[in-house]
């Protein structure tokens, strides 16, 4: 019997193997990855996403 | 019980195998729409996936083999096994790692990882229902109960049927915590109310499961509930008492 299909770690690191695959090939095709750095920004701040931020104190 | 779906001359794929891989899978995409929704790069899914899934697997089998040693026939490469404890921390290892390659505060990815874990739960123990491995619950005379003759640890007694009490249970606590996440929104909070409801969860069912007492009449799984429960508490109260820090304005 195949090790793959007796381990179920096995089977379930293919697919996700294969989407990180995927996703490193995009990128190195030049695909650029959009700056999303706002949105992190705003949840780290634990504001909602599509709230308007508060004024910013100065 | 369906542990095993099919052979394909001479591969057999079972059950549980085919449950965990969609327990990656499908929250995987649960987390792609979030990120998505929220204006972030839905790619961060898969390597969160990826990490979570290789560090999960790897931690629930080094956890079974440890708990297991000297037991004949485990080793870590020998068939099933895995524990769900040891798959929570090296689970958390994993996307720990990705989060710190990626430069993300662990808070907010904590807060989008907690209603896809407890889909991936719910999931993976429907592939415990499919396989009947040994996690059913006690001696049972309700309309519902069953048995597991075919299942990889049968038994021909009518029990709770355990896996399916907490795939419907964290079902159900994914629903509650995707349709909040957009009002817990401070860093840590929605991870602390997955702590609370999984750990009370757990707690709950292990009443009926067949797990030894470990101490003060509560299993391993309990009071490991207790600490997840009472994590939980602590970083909803810490949440709720955190305003929302201001945003420079981008030009």
């Amino acid at each position: 019997m195949c090790l793959i299909c007796q381990n179920p770690a096995l089977l379930a690191g293919i697919p996700s193997a294969a989407m990180a695959v995927r996703v490193a090939v995009l990128r190195l095709r030049g695909t650029p990855a959009p700056d999303d750095s706002a949105a992190w920004e705003r949840a780290a701040a634990g504001l909602p996403a599509c709230a308007p931020p508060p004024a910013a104190e100065r | 019980m369906f542990p095993e779906i099919g052979s394909f001359g001479p591969f057999t794929l079972y059950s549980f195998g085919l449950m965990a891989a969609l327990a990656l899978v499908v929250p995987a995409f649960f987390l792609a729409l979030d990120l998505r929704q929220r204006g972030m790069n839905p790619g961060l899914a898969v390597e969160l996936a990826f990490g979570a899934g290789i560090g999960g697997f790897v931690g629930a089998r080094l956890y079974y083999v440890v708990e297991n040693r000297g037991e004949p026939g485990v080793s870590l490469i020998s068939g099933s096994g895995l524990t769900w404890y040891g798959g929570l921390i090296g689970g958390v290892i994993g996307v720990w790692l990705v989060t710190l390659w990626r430069r993300k505060p662990i808070g907010v990815v904590a807060n989008l990882a907690a209603a896809p874990l407890a889909l991936g739960y719910a999931i993976g123990r429907m592939g415990c229902q499919l396989s009947g491995d040994g996690d059913y619950g006690s001696a049972s005379s309700l309309p519902w109960a069953m048995s597991y003759p075919d299942g990889t640890v049968p038994t021909t007694q009518l029990v709770h049927p355990t896996p399916l009490y907490e795939a419907v249970a964290m079902l159900a606590i994914f629903w509650l915590l995707w349709r909040t996440r957009g009002r817990l929104t401070a860093p840590w909070s929605l991870f602390g109310a997955y702590l609370v409801l999984s750990g009370a969860e757990r707690f709950l069912v292990e009443f009926i499961r067949q797990n030894p007492e470990e101490l003060a009449g509560l299993t391993t799984a309990q009071l490991i509930s207790v600490v997840s429960v009472a994590i939980g508490a602590a970083l909803l109260l810490r949440g709720r008492n955190a305003e929302p820090r201001p945003v420079a304005a981008s030009s």
